[in-house]
């Protein structure tokens, strides 16, 4: 439908051939230079062969006649030595003139060699022989045709040299050697005979060497072929290596695309690749990249399976199709695609586990394109990028979980969080005196639901720390902390309690304890979790205690042992797992989250410490938390 | 203070609501209380405040950031400044997703931003710094 376009398809043909020609031609102009340089040495040497024959006593030579051909030699030569080295960058137009300079050179050299053969005896001249080697040069660098025309020219020459010399319309100049002489007017019949090999042997030279030559010429264009076939190949295996990297490192699926497709478009030397994506119920293509073609126009598109031919083709299974956009009862956008320049088309299939879940496609600008090499190298191309989009899509929809959890996390935060916060405004509005005022003890236990209750907005926070600490290490902004401090709040805290459940409570800090370093709230928790437990679980007439002292080397040491019930043997492994509770443990309290522990390791191990576990079930148990201190070296 | 201002709370936590309005009342403020962010809107079409108390998630997670938002586009009602409270703990919100990022990052309509509970002593010296700001 358009006329223009299998013109296009011709001239790419015709570029490829010319490219060929370019390359042979390009050996062609080496061997015409190296032929020029060569050229420079028969002067001389017919400079030194006169001298050569003078001195071994030939008589009779026309010196004079001889040097001047010699000097003509050396003029057309420096000649084409001059335009050989002004044009060595004409680039493709050089095809012509190489066939030029060749013919010339042959030309003048046959005119000078049959001077020189004349000169020396005519059909006797040893000279005849150099004419052979002309016929081999010919035959190699020009075409088999031009060759065979200079073999024509040759003998024709002889022949005109021999008749004229034997009619007597030119003086022969036969070869005198001491007294003898050759003169081949007397021998008409050896004139002939040798005419007639000397025209045999050069028809045979020419017709030897040209067919080599074909063949050669052959063997070279082959070989570019097959050159140029090695580069497409390595470049359609750099294209599929890209694309299998992208797999591996590229998550998002836009991303992945656009990479994968301008890999393809590039490679298959097409006008734009596409990928299709099938909707869950196979009716509805939808365009999730467009590269090289107007993604505008296209992106907006939805295909209907069914209101296109080609499509519906490959989604029912075939494993390609090609398609011209000339055909345009195949395509629902054939408008478009023609809008586009876009000749023809080859969609795949893009399969994940035998399902398809959409369609490569690829659009040229030509009518007739896709080779079956090409077919098939779409299609393994289709097998990875299939394997690419489900990889994104599998990694977008774990992000999107994520990002879920992120927000139920939230919300949870939230909703813990709002009551606590209803529970401190109101203790912070009686506390405050705002509805009358308080007496001392009234005051002093409201301060203590005060600070419990704000233990509980803490312990939210850090369970929401805890969670995403296992995601992404938190950075925590470390300062001194003296445990001394800790040491008090925490006899204060559990001093009651303790009393009530008739339990001995003791809090012990030696003399100049160390500092450490870390966050005195985090550390603090910890160790609460760490009492409440062994209040908890200890019977009425126990005994917990509290011991803070240096551990060995730059450590502070922690120790918190009671007298009750112990951890069972089976129950120690699993002890600081989130949600764990050991049988004895949960018997004897119903309530509990199984949370404490795994806070305390968590926060332990944040500050660069250790917790360590001692118990008999029944006889008690010992946790020994084990810090860093502050001023600690550094290879500590 | 010879005039008292006006100071409007919106918030679903009709304990803190309660709290607050006994708070503000100690130091004469006149207060009025909205329970979502329709009701809210309601109110300030009714009179403008001086100051409005602003909580971030009611019945939906944002309503607190959009009313805030819409408050702000109305000519009338963008100079009020809001002090924008939540129990959301702000941590969370810095680290949270990019969905709340987004809000966070937008022009900001609030003039303060407190995680709750808010300490009584804190939020009425907020209260005072924001109504000397807009004397000032």
């Amino acid at each position: 439908m358009n006329p223009i376009q299998p013109e296009i398809n011709e001239q790419e043909l015709r570029d490829a051939i010319e490219e060929k020609k370019r390359i042979i031609f390009g050996e062609l102009k080496e061997r015409i230079h190296w032929f020029i340089r060569l050229r420079w040495f028969v002067p001389g040497g017919i400079a030194l062969g006169s001298v050569v024959a003078v001195l071994l006593g030939f008589e009779n030579l026309a010196i004079g006649t001889l040097l001047l051909t010699a000097a003509a030699i050396l003029v057309y030569n420096s000649f084409f030595f001059l335009i050989g080295r002004k044009k060595t960058d004409r680039g493709i137009g050089q095809r012509g003139y190489i066939r030029n300079l060749t013919r010339w050179q042959f030309g003048l050299d046959y005119v000078a060699i049959l001077l020189l053969i004349h000169f020396t005896g005519g059909i006797a001249s040893p000279l005849v022989f150099f004419l052979i080697f002309h016929i081999i040069f010919a035959s190699i660098l020009l075409p088999s045709r031009s060759s065979y025309g200079f073999a024509t020219l040759v003998v024709a020459g002889m022949a005109v040299i021999c008749v004229a010399e034997y009619g007597g319309w030119i003086t022969p100049h036969p070869l005198v050697f001491r007294g003898q002489s050759l003169n081949s007017a007397d021998l008409p019949f050896h004139v002939m005979m040798v005419l007639g090999f000397f025209a045999a042997s050069v028809y045979i030279t020419a017709f030897f060497t040209s067919s080599i030559m074909g063949m050669l010429r052959k063997r070279i264009s082959n070989l570019v072929d097959l050159s140029e076939a090695v580069r497409r190949l390595n470049e359609k295996m750099n294209a599929l290596y890209a694309v299998t990297q992208a797999i591996g490192s590229v998550k998002k699926l836009d991303r992945v695309l656009k990479m994968v497709t301008s890999e393809l478009c590039q490679v298959m030397g097409v006008l734009g690749i596409s990928v299709k994506l099938l909707s869950a119920d196979g009716k509805f293509l939808h365009y999730a990249a467009a590269e090289g073609l107007v993604a505008d126009v296209f992106k907006s598109k939805v295909v209907e399976v069914a209101k296109s031919p080609l499509n519906r083709q490959v989604v029912e299974g075939k494993p390609y199709v090609t398609g011209r956009v000339t055909q345009r009862e195949m395509f629902q956008f054939g408008e478009d695609l023609a809008a586009a320049n876009v000749q023809s088309v080859l969609f795949v299939p893009l399969i994940v586990e035998e399902k398809i879940i959409g369609i490569l496609g690829a659009y040229c600008k030509y009518q007739e394109r896709f080779s079956p090499e090409e077919v098939e190298f779409f299609r393994q191309a289709a097998g990875l990028v299939a394997v690419a989009i489900e990889n994104a899509r599998a990694y977008e929809s774990i992000e999107k979980l994520m990002e879920e959890r992120t927000w139920f996390m939230m919300r949870v935060a939230h909703n813990l969080r709002s009551p606590l916060a209803a529970v401190i405004s109101i203790l912070d509005v009686v506390r405050g005196g705002y509805q009358g005022s308080l007496n001392d003890a009234q005051s002093e236990y409201l301060r203590r639901i005060d600070r419990r209750v704000r233990t509980m907005l803490t312990l939210i926070d850090e369970l929401l720390t805890l969670a995403k600490s296992r995601e992404e290490r938190r950075k925590l902004t470390f300062r001194p902390v003296d445990l001394s401090v800790t040491a008090g709040r925490i006899q204060r805290t559990f001093q009651e309690e303790a009393q009530r459940k008739g339990l001995t409570f003791e809090v012990t800090v030696v003399d100049a304890l160390p500092l450490i370093s870390g966050d005195p709230d985090m550390i603090e928790q910890a160790l609460e979790n760490l009492v409440s437990n062994a209040i908890k679980y200890t019977a009425a007439g126990g005994r917990v205690r509290v011991e803070f002292s240096m551990g060995s080397k730059h450590t502070v040491q922690i120790q918190i042992s009671d007298t009750g019930i112990g951890i069972p043997k089976d129950a120690r492994d699993k002890l600081f797992s989130e949600f764990f509770r050991a049988e004895n443990a949960k018997a004897l309290e119903e309530h509990g989250t199984g949370l404490g522990l795994a806070i305390v390791k968590e926060s332990i191990r944040q500050h660069g410490g250790r917790v360590i576990v001692e118990s008999e079930e029944g006889a008690g148990t010992l946790f020994v938390v084990h810090l860093p201190s502050y001023n600690r070296p550094l290879n500590g | 203070m010879g005039n008292p201002a006006d100071i409007l709370i919106i918030d679903d936590d009709k304990d803190i609501v309660d709290t607050m309005r006994i708070i503000l009342e100690s130091k004469a403020y006149q207060v009025r209380a909205a329970y979502n962010g329709r009701e809210g809107y309601a109110e300030m079409e009714k009179k403008v405040p001086d100051v409005i108390i602003l909580d971030v998630m009611m019945s939906t997670d944002t309503e607190g950031f959009d009313l805030a938002y819409k408050l702000q586009r109305n000519p009338d009602y963008k100079q009020v400044p809001i002090l924008m409270l939540t129990s959301f703990p702000q941590k969370m919100a810095a680290e949270g997703p990019e969905k709340f990022q987004h809000i966070l990052g937008e022009e900001w309509p609030v003039t303060v931003f407190f995680e709750k509970p808010v300490k009584p002593e804190k939020l009425l010296s907020a209260i005072e710094e924001i109504l000397q700001d807009k004397k000032g």
